[in-house]
């Protein structure tokens, strides 16, 4: 293709499909979704749909104030940088068919990495802030990434090491291709689930954000449009994080792929087959989300030290017993 | 990033999320570790004490219902029966049983509002909404029989206002079937759940002997071990003809406070259907006579009221001068006797542990902000007041230059030279 | 070693039972009989004795005599709706009302006054 209609695809996938456009309509329904089952689970009622769309409205017009004492440029530049890094991994995920929709030979490291950006934003911005309950949270949300970035690391590895490849698409490929690896991975899922939930900050990872101790932790002096920003940065992370991981784990469009007749081939799926795989994409990620959703209703929050070890002495074992079942289900090629 | 091993103060209050009424708690930290505390309690003060003195016994009880929104029927018993020993008034039984029922209402409600309220504090919020919904019963119960949700005016010199008809009876009875069953779920659940351990567990310890020091009253000092019960101790309305337990726990730690109080619920839910089952025909009040008449005939002398209030031990202290209206009310709160344990118990604790801990008290900052009066005793200042001991409470405790203790004038303008001074600058 | 998640099973079955709240203003829930609610008064009736101002804790009602005509006046903002007017009241003119629903914003409408012959 030319260079202009190169340009030109590029820019869709960045700015409006699924990229900035989409993501920013996902988010606010996922967020949605969330805060219904969660009040639905509490017996309550539950905001409607457009109420997270509302917030974020009602944050973009109140004043955006920057205190005496913060570092200002790193203050402001923060929420950007969190969106930026959140909004860009979407694009090496695959999406509506096993082909991302810039996939390249490695990006399951590049999204990884860019996922971090938006706790790093936080930590930075927090501890500019200049507040003692920021800088509190600062350091706990830097505690609590020692302790989640490992095990979903090395969750995220395992389906990378059955599939033999860096690529997310190509491990969703492989997947669909051999869908009996789904239960395989199911431990590295459940690691890779509760890290994520970690990296949201939900329940029980909470700590850092700690409303009833910190006041929202390093974000407390956040307001206004920088705010809304931060918080559409949980949304989309949340969004691209579950699509992350049904990429990883669950096989991504499959079985949309099968059903359409052409099982992840690269680039020429038909238009049937590219709706029959967002639809499953919807379906996939929409699970994810409600399974974090129940884990935010039943359990309480834990302290700082308690992520530490949870994170640790249970889950980094697990990820690693994950690895090796992947390692020894390889080599024994019990799967055709 | 870490900071070295200087300290940092965090200042809990007065505006914090997770207090329901202001109060500040400076905290010294080092890293996550609290290594000093120091509270200031008045900012919910509003001269109740002063403005007890102007009105008459009968409008005093809803005044002092008002100190405290979760505690009002406990306020206005203690309140009532000690005007009533002055006045010399022998209550009815069936009156005294349904002091004691709505008592017991309460007492549930209460626990089951701060099985919430903890749980919002280790946000483990779904349980804090299903105890609130499971409130409800009580509450709607507490409205049908009394009036109202929350001040329910159900006392009056001599007896009680209201009568329970036999639906009423039946209904709550009703209830209270459904809520045994819900208590059970929280007994089972609640303790076992691991996280809920895991937050509370070894957290907020208070040893018996500590609680013993300090003069820890209600499900504080019992979880710790201490059997300290007014009920059972000096029983009151008809606390002698029942049958109940007094709970106590031994680990005196947060997780035993919770069970403590959940089966404290139990043993309400006993209690009233014992009080049902044996409500005695009568009166509903001690005499026909209208409130003023009764006054006239009041006697001076002192008087000191124990109640068991759900937060512990609450007594009213009435000097009456022989006027319908008393010449000093001093109210002592059982959130007051409870403070200097959270003191001692944050000090090695988490900051994490913070809300946890001052929750596990069940404080009512509304109740405790008193201020103490000496007519004739000690002068002490601010600064005296404020030093020493492990609690910073700011009571002010002064002489007047007369023997009546300060007009509501002399109160003013001692707080504005106070404030002039920078007395709040301490 | 013990799992987390005690509240699952209940949390489960709580996604069918009914919502616990009900969406007010549009329902609105029916107060009991005792219910105390805003303070009504039928000028027939009351002879300007005061015991209702006398004893208000909250100084809500105001009556003023002299010789023929009576003037009773009540805050609504003051009152604090702890029925004790009504108790007083020799001649029964003063009941709690089932209205809750009080919240304005016109001072001047929580003020009412009735001004009549003995």
């Amino acid at each position: 293709m030319s260079i202009a209609a190169d340009l030109g695809e590029s820019l869709f996938y960045m700015l409006v499909f699924p990229g900035f456009v989409f993501l920013f309509g996902y988010a606010f329904v996922a967020e949605y979704a969330d805060r219904k089952l969660y009040a639905r689970l509490q017996n309550r009622v539950g905001p409607p749909l457009v109420q997270p769309f509302a917030d974020f409205v009602k944050l973009l017009s109140k004043e955006s104030i920057v205190p005496e004492n913060a570092e200002e440029t790193i203050f402001e530049a923060a929420p950007i940088v969190a969106l930026a890094g959140v909004l860009t991994p979407i694009l090496y995920v695959p999406v509506w068919s096993a082909e991302a929709a810039l996939a390249f030979q490695g990006d399951l490291v590049v999204v990884l990495f860019l996922l971090t950006i938006p706790s790093f934003a936080l930590i930075f911005g927090g501890w500019h802030s200049r507040n003692a309950f920021g800088q509190i949270g600062t350091v706990r949300t830097l505690t609590q990434l020692f302790g989640y970035e490992i095990p979903f690391f090395l969750a995220c590895l395992a389906p990378a090491v059955a599939a033999g490849t860096w690529s997310i698409s190509g491990i969703a490929s492989f997947v669909a291709s051999s869908p009996l690896y789904i239960p395989v991975f199911a431990v590295g899922f459940v690691v890779a689930l509760l890290s994520l939930q970690a990296k949201l900050e939900r329940i029980p990872f909470d700590v850092p954000e700690a409303e009833t101790e910190l006041v929202t932790g390093a974000l407390v002096e956040y307001s206004g449009r920088k705010l809304a920003l931060f918080r559409l940065t949980k949304n989309i992370e949340l969004v691209v994080g579950a699509a992350l991981l049904s990429a990883l784990f669950l096989g991504g469009p499959y079985p949309a792929g099968a059903i359409a007749g052409a099982a992840g081939t690269a680039g020429t799926v038909g238009i049937a087959g590219a709706i029959l795989g967002f639809a499953v994409f919807l379906v996939k990620t929409l699970v994810i989300v409600f399974a974090l959703t129940i884990l935010r209703a039943v359990l309480a929050r834990f302290r700082i030290e308690q992520v530490v070890s949870v994170f640790y002495l249970w889950l980094v074992p697990l990820a690693l017993a994950q690895l090796a079942l992947v390692l020894v289900v390889g080599t024994a090629e019990v799967i055709p | 990033m870490a900071k070295e091993s200087d300290e940092t103060t965090i200042p809990i209050g007065p505006q914090h999320p997770s207090l329901k009424e202001p109060a500040n708690f400076e905290l010294t930290v080092e890293g996550e570790e609290i290594t000093g505390a120091e509270l200031s309690l008045s900012y919910n003060h509003r001269g109740i004490e002063q403005a007890v003195r102007s009105k008459t016994y009968l409008e005093n009880i809803y005044l002092l219902e008002r100190i405290c929104g979760i505690c009002s029927h406990s306020q206005t018993t203690a309140f009532v029966q000690g005007v009533e020993e002055l006045l010399g008034l022998d209550v009815p039984d069936r009156a005294r049983y349904i002091r004691t029922l709505v008592a017991e209402l309460e007492r549930l409600h209460s626990h089951m509002l701060w099985l919430g309220v903890a749980g919002h504090e280790i946000v483990f919020d779904t349980l804090w909404q299903y105890a609130w919904r499971d409130r409800e019963a009580v509450m709607d119960s507490l409205e049908e029989l009394t009036g109202n949700r929350v001040h329910y005016s159900i006392n009056t010199i001599g007896g009680v206002r209201e009568d329970v008809e036999d639906e009423a009876i039946e209904t709550i009875q009703d209830r209270l079937e459904d809520l045994r069953d819900r208590i059970d779920f929280y007994l089972d659940t609640v303790p076992a759940e691991r996280t809920v351990q895991m937050r509370c567990e070894d957290v907020g310890f208070v040893s018996e002997d500590l609680a013993r020091d300090l003069c820890a009253v209600g499900p504080t000092a019992r979880a710790s071990g201490v059997p300290a019960d007014v009920r059972q101790d000096n029983p009151y309305a008809a606390y002698d003809e029942g049958d109940f337990d007094v709970i106590t726990a031994e680990a005196g730690d947060l997780l035993a406070r919770l069970q403590v109080r959940i089966e404290e619920l139990a043993e309400s839910v006993a209690i009233i259907e014992q009080v049902l089952e044996d409500l005695p025909e009568g009166d509903l009040k001690a005499s026909q006579k209208p409130p003023q008449a009764l006054l006239a005939g009041i006697e001076s002398g002192d008087v000191l009221s124990r109640y068991e209030a759900p937060r512990g031990e609450l007594s009213h202290f009435i000097r009456s001068d022989g006027s319908d209206t008393p010449e000093r009310v001093h109210v002592r709160v059982p959130t007051l006797a409870n403070w200097s344990t959270v003191v001692e118990a944050l000090k090695g604790s988490y900051i994490a542990d913070t809300p946890i801990v001052v929750a596990g008290i069940d404080p009512c900052i509304s109740c405790t902000s008193r201020i103490g009066v000496a007519v004739d005793g000690d002068e002490a200042t601010l600064a005296d007041a404020t030093a020493g001991g492990g609690v910073g409470i700011n009571d002010i405790e002064t002489t007047s230059d007369t023997d009546e203790g300060y007009t509501l004038d002399d109160l003013r303008e001692y707080g504005m030279e106070w404030y002039e001074n920078g007395g709040d600058q301490l | 070693m013990k799992l987390p998640g005690k509240l699952i099973p209940e949390a489960l079955k709580t996604l069918g039972k009914e919502s616990a709240t009900i969406r007010y203003p549009e329902e609105s829930r029916s107060m009991p009989d005792r219910f105390r609610g805003r303070v009504a008064f039928d000028p027939d009736g009351c002879t300007g004795c005061g015991m209702c101002e006398r004893h208000c804790a909250a100084d809500a009602i105001v009556v003023e005599s002299d010789g023929s005509e009576i003037s009773w006046s009540y805050d609504e903002s003051a009152c604090m709706f702890c029925g004790q007017c009504e108790e007083s009241c020799p001649t029964s003119v003063i009941t709690m009302s089932g209205e809750y629903d009080l919240a304005s914003s016109d001072p001047e409408s929580f003020e009412t006054s009735h001004t009549f012959e003995r």
